[in-house]
């Protein structure tokens, strides 16, 4: 293993409800090294997201984390106390939530959001925090900086408002960025600027990031291995390379070919059907209805996560045989 | 015959604050003259950098915000006339981005869908019970989920009911507003290929904004391309994807990520330069300072948007006889 910085073991993540219970992450073992970025793609719903507030503590109830570990920089975030935990999320890890809107508070400017987290955690002035957020708002490509210190986030476009939650998280340098769809409403031209700021810092300060993201492309430009989930576990785990060039599972393979091509205008081949409720999985492999390369065994059996000799990991009885071990 | 759509030189400006303090005040002109025309059945895309007012323009379109200049032409008549003004859920609805927050989570799906029509008073409440239905089938989903609220679907589901509600009341033309960025590729196969069919069997008009070049390129019929509120390329899809005229177009295709590692770019910042400013917009063409083949004049002279070939529209000095 390369400087492992953070590494979750057998992570289980569940929402005790009225209806039952929903095991949103359902045991995700992973690993991301400092410098290194991981993509984590997936059906909406498949707990991306909740995988994400799992590592930083922030499940809220009826949430629950049941299970697992999280180990970052040596230590188990799952056992440290909400004070300790805090000063883990200011200082080490950042998270870039998925909806700017519900996460910038309306009734305040946005120079003084990002300044009070800058204030903080880093203990600086008004004045030196707000010229601080000033650079960070020009970093990710906001014109006129001062200016838009003084707007109240229903002032800008959506896409402003990502830019500045991006702001937000990258002023405190973090040892690691958890960035939940953090370039879904922007362009293409601003989408590589903040990857490129993203991917500098990696270099540079060795920032690990978990790139939990539905654009393939992001995938293949940026990250340097995958985690594809579907339904609350990892379906498949690999380097990006040989994950787009050869899927080894059945929904990896499903959602490569679900893309529009240029130039082609016949109908998109969408995976048919919807992703299971959680409440009620199918028995045997949880893609098992929607698989177009099913068999029996996939039916009644789930099939464990099976490592092959490439490192590549995949949930599906098609590996079983060429497997060397069998994680759980 | 008139376009079903006609956006007249549609400008619209907004009063901010500026400063630290946010004691100043400035005007900014979030959409500054544009022209465009959304024909019957006809798909035509939206597309430019982020900010640039395309959210705006849709507003203004779907009549949710007045402009400040220009116009609206709803098959040929204003908004002020009461044809258009009593009428207006009848021919235009919005899908928005968001299916999380653009539905009522306190309110079953099937009061959702069915709101516009109780609005406009069409039909009795039998009648809007089974255009429900007829309307939770158009889109793929079950009549038993009418009696669901939204938290109990995903988020492609949530899309699917937000398109059947803006296809309640019939409209001609269905603005929408980055429909499917919030979905994972194979839902959004799923709702594109939902909106191809729907189109093809109602004759409906799409406006349809994306950030994402593959989606538009595989939807639209024209497309628009725009920078700081204005309109810099406008032509057929198959013509902007292939032989991009606007230097601005040619940048934004080459940086839309390619999904295939084996043709990862190298080149990370393919467009130079700060975002331009609404404060102070550039003089001359306002793309001049960040334009890999500006001339000396393109920093004096504002182009107009030429129709250089029939049909394909370009705003740059280059292109101008
Ligand atoms: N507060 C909650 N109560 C009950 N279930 C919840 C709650 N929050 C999340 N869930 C469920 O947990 C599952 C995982 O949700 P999560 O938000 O992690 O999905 P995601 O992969 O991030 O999806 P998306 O791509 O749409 O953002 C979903 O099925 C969701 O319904
Ligand atoms: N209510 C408002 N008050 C002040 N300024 C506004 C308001 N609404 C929009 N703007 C400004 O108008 C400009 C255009 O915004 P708009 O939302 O139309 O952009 P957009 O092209 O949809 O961007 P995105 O792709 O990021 O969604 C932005 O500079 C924004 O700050
Ligand atoms: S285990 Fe069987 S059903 Fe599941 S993905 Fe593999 S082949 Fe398909
Ligand atoms: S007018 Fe000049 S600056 Fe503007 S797009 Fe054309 S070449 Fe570039
Ligand atoms: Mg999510
Ligand atoms: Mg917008």
């Amino acid at each position: 293993m390369p400087d492992t910085l953070l590494s979750t073991f057998d992570v289980r993540t569940a929402f005790h409800t009225a209806e039952g219970t929903a095991v949103a992450v359902d045991g995700v073992s992973l690993s991301v090294a400092r410098g290194e970025t991981l993509a984590v793609v997936g059906e909406s719903g498949c707990g991306k997201t909740v995988l994400g507030l799992s590592i930083l503590g922030l499940v809220q109830p009826p949430g629950r984390i049941d299970a697992g570990r999280v180990l970052f920089d040596g230590t188990d975030l799952l056992t440290l106390s909400p004070e300790a935990m805090r000063r883990v999320r200011g200082n080490r890890i950042s998270m870039i939530f998925q909806e700017p809107m519900t996460s910038l508070n309306p009734v305040l400017r946005v120079g003084e959001q990002i300044a009070e987290a800058i204030r903080l955690h880093r203990g600086k002035s008004r004045r030196e925090a707000l010229a601080q957020a000033g650079n960070m708002l020009s970093l990710v490509g906001i014109s006129d900086p001062d200016r838009r210190l003084a707007s109240f986030p229903h002032e800008l476009s959506g896409g402003m408002r990502q830019r500045v939650m991006i702001a937000m998280a990258l002023c405190l340098s973090p040892d690691l960025l958890i960035a939940d769809e953090p370039t879904t409403a922007l362009d293409v031209t601003i989408q590589k600027q903040i990857l490129a700021l993203m991917l500098d810092l990696a270099a540079a300060k060795g920032t690990a990031i978990l790139l939990i993201t539905h654009n393939l492309g992001v995938v293949a430009e940026t990250c340097d291995n995958a985690a594809i989930m579907y339904s609350g576990q990892v379906a498949e785990y690999g380097d990006v390379a040989s994950l787009f060039a050869n899927p080894l599972h059945p929904y990896t393979a499903g959602l490569i070919r679900s893309l529009p091509r240029p130039g082609d205008k016949t109908r998109l081949e969408a995976i048919p059907g919807t992703v299971p409720s959680l409440t009620r999985l199918p028995r045997g492999c949880r893609f098992h209805p929607r698989c177009p390369r099913v068999f029996d065994r996939c039916r009644t059996d789930a099939p464990p996560f099976f490592r092959l000799e490439s490192g590549r990991c995949a949930r599906c009885w098609l590996h079983a045989e060429a497997a060397l071990e069998t994680l759980p | 015959m008139s376009a079903l759509i006609a956006v007249q030189g549609l400008s619209r400006r907004y009063v901010v604050r500026g400063g630290v303090l946010g004691t100043s005040r400035r005007t900014v002109t979030a959409v500054d003259g544009v022209d465009l025309a959304v024909n019957r059945g006809e798909t035509v895309g939206l597309v430019g950098e982020s900010g640039c007012g395309k959210s705006t323009l849709a507003r203004c379109v779907a009549g949710l915000e007045r402009p400040s200049a220009g116009r609206v032409l709803y098959d040929g008549r204003e908004m002020d006339d009461p044809r258009v003004r009593d009428n207006l859920p009848r021919l235009i609805q919005m899908v928005f981005q968001d299916p999380f927050s653009s539905l009522n989570p306190r309110r079953s799906v099937g009061f959702s869908v069915a709101e516009g029509l109780w609005a406009m008073g069409m039909g009795d409440r039998a009648a809007r019970r089974e255009r429900v239905m007829e309307l939770l089938d158009q889109v793929g989903l079950l009549p038993e989920h009418a009696d669901r609220y939204p938290h109990q679907f995903s988020g492609g589901q949530r899309q699917r009911v937000a398109i059947a509600r803006a296809l309640a009341t019939n409209p001609s033309l269905v603005v929408c507003d980055e429909p499917v960025s919030a979905l994972d590729v194979s839902v959004q196969a799923q709702v594109i290929n939902l909106l191809c069919d729907l189109k093809a069997r109602l004759g409906l008009a799409y406006l349809f904004i994306s950030h994402d070049l593959a989606v538009v390129g595989h939807i639209s019929d024209r497309t628009a391309v725009m920078y700081l509120g204005r309109i810099m390329e406008l032509a057929p899809t198959d013509t902007i994807m292939d032989n991009p005229a606007h230097p601005y177009t040619r940048a934004l295709l080459a940086a839309a990520p390619i999904p295939d590692p084996a043709r990862r770019q190298a080149a990370r910042t393919p467009l130079a330069g700060d975002a331009p400013s609404l404060f102070s917009p550039p003089p001359g063409c306002v793309f001049h300072p960040r334009c890999p083949e500006a001339m000396p004049e393109c920093a004096v002279s504002s182009p107009k948007l030429l129709e250089t070939s029939p049909g394909h529209f370009v705003r740059c000095l280059k292109e101008t006889p």
